[in-house]
């Protein structure tokens, strides 16, 4: 930029309110007439820097014309007397609009936030930052975005419409997400050189980012690329973490990185309301957003667990075949047993009619529901999970620290600590 | 985490930390032969620029200052009596014309130094020195004006332009000037930077 609009306006009144303050010292040489117009370019150079402005914003009375006259100074028609909050359009007395009011909606919140391919969203436990990284990433996917969440206190049904891992603190679950979006990345970046500029929306958040970056093998160097390079692939990644010191994600010495992030302080304000505090990108400044009460993602949480319609498989085969419709004669028709204990059956329908000893009919309602491919994936997983145990296990055993162990064989880190440490406990054999 | 913003092209031409940062880079790495000709060149700018900064700038604030150097002088004459108690060394004469020139310089000073600091304070004193300055050398140069045009609105406006050069350009390209002056001299005695070839074969 050639001179911002606070530059011009500087060398405008110093050059004509000097001028006229020279000019007043040739015409009535040994008066202080000069002091006037000197005061007056002063006083205005002074209100082209922010944080005087807004001081003396506080110090001005609240006065329509004065708003008029001062765009910047009282913007949307705030009053300088209370928080500068972008939604609220209310007298000194009510610093906070209220909820009816049409700006009082997330709209605006989320707007600023989605203005930037990436958010991170800072608050401590219980702050509400998982709530509105929750009500973020449920709209993308009502829009039909694809929305990866990773968030180890995940459970069925917090995420409706997203692809979710990492549920019970399953950190290598979230390993096998940030794999798939690697590749994905990859993918787009081999057609981005193709030729192709556009590509359909993908979001990857995650939740607790500061128990799950610094852990994970090649999570940090998939954060640095994304948050570089991964807007101009439609990727977009939202972090939620408690603080934002560059140690806590890992990121020592590579502060700049945050720069493409668009930061929001998650918190409660002085009237107990949460707010969310961001940074304007061209002043500087700290903007407050009111946060509306929004959806409780623990509240979602129960409608997932409601049966649904499922694949066939052998149990669902096997308790068809027995099943004899009220009418017919029943004969010796023997009662179904389940193989095995029902957990990994597999897939069903969600209720099967089947006659029992006495004759009166018996409706087995049938209500897993895992996906084939999940089980064999959770399979896998199991088996990739016992062998690091096993692991880390013979490594106390051996007598060998965890430290170097674990920035050597990582995994989810109170699990294998636990193995190393029973390891230990055990005797030595010879 | 703040995200920053390029400063404009005003903001850097005023941060004369710019200008000595590229003086110095660009005679660090020339050869001697270079570094003589950017002496000469910028020497003679200094040169003409001089009396202009000596004339239109300081002076004039030279002349504003009186009344103050005036009412300071006794004051700073006990201070460099008692100076030369101490030290035993007759020093307070020369430390008095430092003091009281320094009257004249503090606004120059404030505004070399300033602009690469960010604080809205120093801004405020950066803003002061700078009108300041400018109305001190308002008188000199409207009459330097009156000489080339005789519109009063013309007048007033070109003697805007002139005073704004004389009270920051002036100072700005005479720092730049002594700068590649500076370094250009350590160039010389230093006997430049050597070019490598470099051959490669394939």
């Amino acid at each position: 930029m050639l001179i911002t609009a606070e530059e011009l306006s500087r060398g405008v009144l110093i050059g004509t309110l000097g001028g006229a303050a020279g000019l007043c010292t040739l015409a009535w040489p040994g008066s202080l007439a000069w002091l006037l117009p000197a005061g007056l370019a002063v006083g205005g150079c002074a209100l082209t820097v922010p944080e005087i402005r807004q001081e003396a914003a506080r110090a001005l009375p609240y006065v329509p014309a004065l708003r008029r006259l001062l765009p910047n100074v009282f913007p949307n028609g705030t009053s300088p007397h209370a928080p500068r909050h972008h939604q609220t359009a209310m007298p000194p007395a009510a610093p906070v609009a209220p909820m009816s009011s049409p700006q009082a909606t997330p709209q605006n919140l989320v707007q600023t936030l989605e203005e930037s391919p990436h958010r991170l969203i800072i608050g401590h436990t219980r702050g509400g930052k998982t709530t509105l990284i929750h009500h973020m990433a449920t709209a993308w996917a009502a829009r039909g975005e694809r929305v990866l969440v990773g968030d180890p206190d995940a459970a069925p049904g917090l995420w409706p419409g997203c692809e979710v891992r990492g549920a019970g603190d399953d950190v290598a679950a979230i390993e096998e997400l940030l794999t798939l979006v690697a590749a994905e990345v990859s993918t787009r970046r081999a057609a981005r050189a193709q030729g192709q500029r556009s590509f359909p929306p993908l979001h990857l958040v995650i939740d607790e980012a500061q128990d799950v970056v610094p852990v994970l093998p090649g999570a940090l160097a998939l954060v640095e690329d994304v948050a570089r390079r991964g807007g101009k692939l439609g990727v977009r990644l939202t972090l939620g973490v408690q603080d934002k010191q560059v140690g806590t994600l890992g990121l020592d010495g590579k502060s700049h990185l945050l720069r493409n992030f668009q930061t929001a302080d998650v918190l409660k304000d002085r009237t107990g309301q949460r707010v969310a505090v961001l940074r304007d990108a061209v002043t500087g400044e700290r903007v407050t957003y009111a946060i509306p009460p929004l959806t409780d993602p623990e509240s979602l949480i129960r409608r997932a667990t409601a049966p649904v319609p499922a694949e066939q498989d052998a149990l669902l085969a096997t308790l068809l075949a027995s099943a004899i419709p009220p009418h017919q004669d029943a004969g010796e028709c023997p009662v179904p047993t389940l193989p095995g204990n029902g957990r990994h059956a597999g897939n069903g329908h969600s209720s099967v009619t089947v006659e029992g000893e006495s004759g009166t009919p018996v409706t087995v309602n049938v209500t897993q529901v895992t996906a084939s491919g999940r089980s064999a994936r959770g399979a896998d997983h199991s088996a990739y999970s016992q062998a690091l145990i096993a692991l880390y296990h013979a490594a106390g055993a051996e007598g060998r620290p965890f430290s170097p162990l674990y920035a050597q064989l990582k995994g989810s880190k109170e699990i294998v600590f636990a193995a190393w440490q029973a390891g230990k406990k055990e005797p030595h054999h010879a | 985490m703040e995200p920053t913003t390029q400063p404009s092209c005003f903001a850097r031409m005023l941060d004369t930390r710019t200008y000595v940062g590229a003086a110095r880079r660009a005679m660090l790495t020339a050869d001697a032969t270079t570094a003589l000709y950017m002496i000469a060149t910028f020497g003679l700018i200094a040169l003409l620029l001089t009396p202009l900064y000596l004339s239109y700038d300081l002076g004039s604030t030279w002349t504003f200052t009186t009344a103050l150097r005036d009412g300071a002088a006794p004051a700073v004459g006990d201070m460099t009596r008692q100076l030369d108690g101490v030290l035993s060394l007759s020093i307070g004469a020369a430390l008095a014309g430092i003091i009281l020139t320094a009257f004249t310089l503090l606004p120059s000073l404030f505004e070399l130094a300033f602009p690469s600091i960010q604080h809205p304070l120093l801004n405020l004193v950066l803003i002061v020195s700078i009108v300041f300055d400018y109305i001190t050398d308002w008188g000199k140069t409207w009459d330097l004006v009156g000489t080339w045009v005789e519109n009063p609105a013309a007048h007033f406006l070109v003697t805007m332009g002139a005073c704004a050069f004389f009270s920051v350009g002036v100072q700005a390209v005479l720092v730049c000037c002594l700068t590649v002056i500076g370094f250009g001299l350590f160039t010389l005695i230093r006997g430049g930077a050597r070019k490598a070839e470099v051959i490669s074969q394939r």
